[in-house]
């Protein structure tokens, strides 16, 4: 858990640059790690890193609740949902579904010892829209009627995404299982 | 892993940790340019209040000082000055004509002069400018009660009646009598009005111009385009609010965009013909809008909107003495410069999760404008000025599609200028 000290907020309230930056690094692993999972190309990582940090800073002033690392994960779901509504190609690039049943799929035994980077990168295979449903639904934990809501689709619509996910991220695993154990 | 569940958890547990990472010098160099940025807009906005609020000052030091010479001057007696002045500029040679006078100093002056009557036209002019304070001076100098000695009353002419003046009140200052030093100063009050008379009245230029620098504040006291539940259902990107929520967010917004106020700065330049004023400039106006929904959807952010304009107006001017009224009528056409929307942090309520701030402020600007200048113009040409406005825009100030905000507003500016 972040934990953000009374002498730093202090010290970044008088523009003091050492401590700005201080607050930067405290911030930069969970901000980055957020971010990496819904943009591959890093132009987006640096713009959308810096907006959410330039609003901590801006409203640190009146921030007053204990719970640091859930504001600033706020401030950057916020920060890359309104990217997302901003960004006309990400919007067009939905699917969107009227009726869709969810049905649980299964699929063969896949050994689950993976690293943090290759998971990262299975999920750049998937379409922007889908990882940012899945990231939405199966990481942060929101109701598909939440991400409806957040990204303007119908929550038919984001459980079509997780499901298209899901079976793509299945079949990339089942890939790498059958070539490792050959 | 063979269910969804599974394969979920597998992302989740990879995902939720955070490992330490420093940033990369990509990062860094765009955060060190954004906060240098940032401190220098500051800056500047310091800058500008702290300009916005030394013109007020210079103004009203400025009007005040004008207003303290001014009345040191009228506290100093007019007669003093007078005689100071013609003393050196007139005396001399009526001194010498005087003294011609009494060189000859014969019994066909003297006469004359104890005859103690002046000329038809000085006593024309001297009854013409006869009034409740001074008829019992001039009557007295009419009847020959008080010595016009050394004085003969012959010359007609307007310099040399008021010489003649000039020397009655000399005389009146060096008789020794309480009454008639009172005589004195209420005859010195005669001199100033025919001394006014006398001089040489500057021929009027045709064309005055002027140039004046303005600061104030206006605030909107109508307005149209709220938007209609319909448009707050759009604006909130959900669907999850009730139409009580939507109905409160629609009311917080009428009553939080009647709170809106503007900064204005302006230049002014003007050319004045007769009564006729033509006006224009520069007007640099920036809306600042605060939004805060904190009840219902959980929202702070203050929208800025800043447009450069260039107005054309048309008034009449009405001089008082020093003062001077302008009521103008005009118009005010520019672009916007710039408009900063307000970042939206939800802190409290979990149910409004998610705002977008998208709102676009209009690129053209147009406004109606109408007020009535007040103008204390000094001597030397400088001015303090009052200028109540009102304007009715004639384009939307945000036009995005969902809500476009028209206005109407209520202005004070305060400014300094000068006039040649």
């Amino acid at each position: 858990m972040l934990l953000l000290e009374q002498s730093l907020v202090t010290a970044v309230l008088k523009e003091d640059r050492k401590a700005q930056i201080a607050l930067y690094n405290l911030c930069f692993p969970l901000l980055i790690g957020m971010v990496r999972r819904f943009h591959s190309n890093e132009e987006d990582q640096v713009t959308l890193v810096n907006n959410a940090f330039m609003k901590i800073l801006k409203h640190l002033p009146t921030f007053d609740d204990k719970y640091f690392e859930s504001w600033i994960r706020k401030i950057i779901k916020n920060e890359i949902i309104d990217d997302f509504r901003r960004n006309k190609k990400y919007k067009a690039a939905f699917v969107f579904v009227d009726n869709y049943l969810v049905e649980e799929a299964v699929g063969p035994e896949i050994d689950d010892t993976f690293s943090k980077e290759y998971l990262q990168e299975l999920l750049y295979n998937l379409s922007a829209p889908s990882r940012a449903v899945f990231n939405l639904h199966v990481i942060e934990g929101y109701a598909h009627k939440e991400i409806g809501t957040m990204l303007g689709i119908s929550e038919q619509t984001s459980k079509w995404h997780v499901k298209i996910a899901r079976k793509k991220l299945r079949e990339l695993l089942t890939k790498e299982n059958a070539y490792e154990n050959r | 892993m063979k269910t969804d569940r599974e394969l979920d958890s597998l992302f989740k547990s990879t995902f939720n940790e955070f490992s330490h990472e420093i940033p990369s010098e990509v990062f860094m160099d765009d955060l060190d340019s954004r906060l240098s940025k940032s401190k220098s807009k500051r800056t500047l906005g310091y800058w500008r209040w702290y300009l916005s609020g030394l013109v007020i000052i210079i103004s009203i030091v400025g009007w005040s000082s004008w207003n303290i010479m001014e009345a040191r001057t009228t506290k100093e007696p007019v007669h003093t000055n007078l005689l100071k002045e013609k003393k050196e500029i007139k005396i001399q040679a009526v001194e010498d004509e005087v003294n011609e006078i009494t060189k000859k100093g014969n019994d066909k002056v003297y006469p004359s002069l104890s005859n103690k009557k002046v000329s038809d036209n000085v006593v024309k002019l001297i009854e013409n400018n006869k009034n409740k304070q001074n008829e019992r001076a001039i009557d007295k100098v009419l009847s020959g009660e008080i010595n016009l000695l050394p004085v003969e009353p012959r010359y007609n002419n307007l310099d040399s009646q008021l010489t003649f003046t000039t020397y009655i009140i000399e005389e009146l200052n060096l008789a020794n009598s309480d009454t008639l030093k009172k005589d004195s100063i209420q005859l010195s009050k005669l001199l100033e009005t025919i001394s006014s008379t006398s001089r040489k009245q500057p021929v009027e230029k045709k064309w005055k111009f002027s140039m004046s620098l303005l600061n104030g504040v206006s605030h909107i006291y109508s307005r149209t385009g709220t938007p209609t539940i319909e448009d707050a259902q759009q604006l909130a990107f959900t669907s999850s609010y009730t139409q009580e929520d939507l109905k409160d967010f629609v009311n917080h917004r009428k009553s939080i965009e009647s709170a809106i106020t503007s900064w204005d700065m302006s230049i002014r330049m003007e050319a004045k013909h007769g009564k006729l004023v033509i006006s224009s400039g520069l007007d640099l106006i920036r809306w600042g809008e605060r939004i805060s929904f904190g009840d219902t959807l959980g929202i702070e952010q203050l929208n800025t909107y800043s447009y450069l304009n260039i107005p054309l107006n048309i008034g009449l001017n009405y001089s008082f003495h020093k003062w001077q009224l302008q009521p103008y009528i005009g118009v005010s056409l520019g672009m916007s410069i710039n408009n900063a929307m307000g970042d939206y942090v939800i802190f409290n309520d979990p149910s409004a999760d998610y705002m977008v701030s998208n709102y676009r402020a209009n690129k053209f600007s147009g406004v109606l404008q109408s007020g009535c200048l007040i103008e204390y113009l000094s001597t030397s040409g400088y001015k303090v000025m009052l200028n109540p406005t009102i304007r009715t825009s004639i384009s939307n100030i945000v036009e995005d599609g969902l809500i476009k905000t028209a206005y109407s507003s209520f202005g004070l500016q305060l400014g300094v200028g000068y006039q040649w």
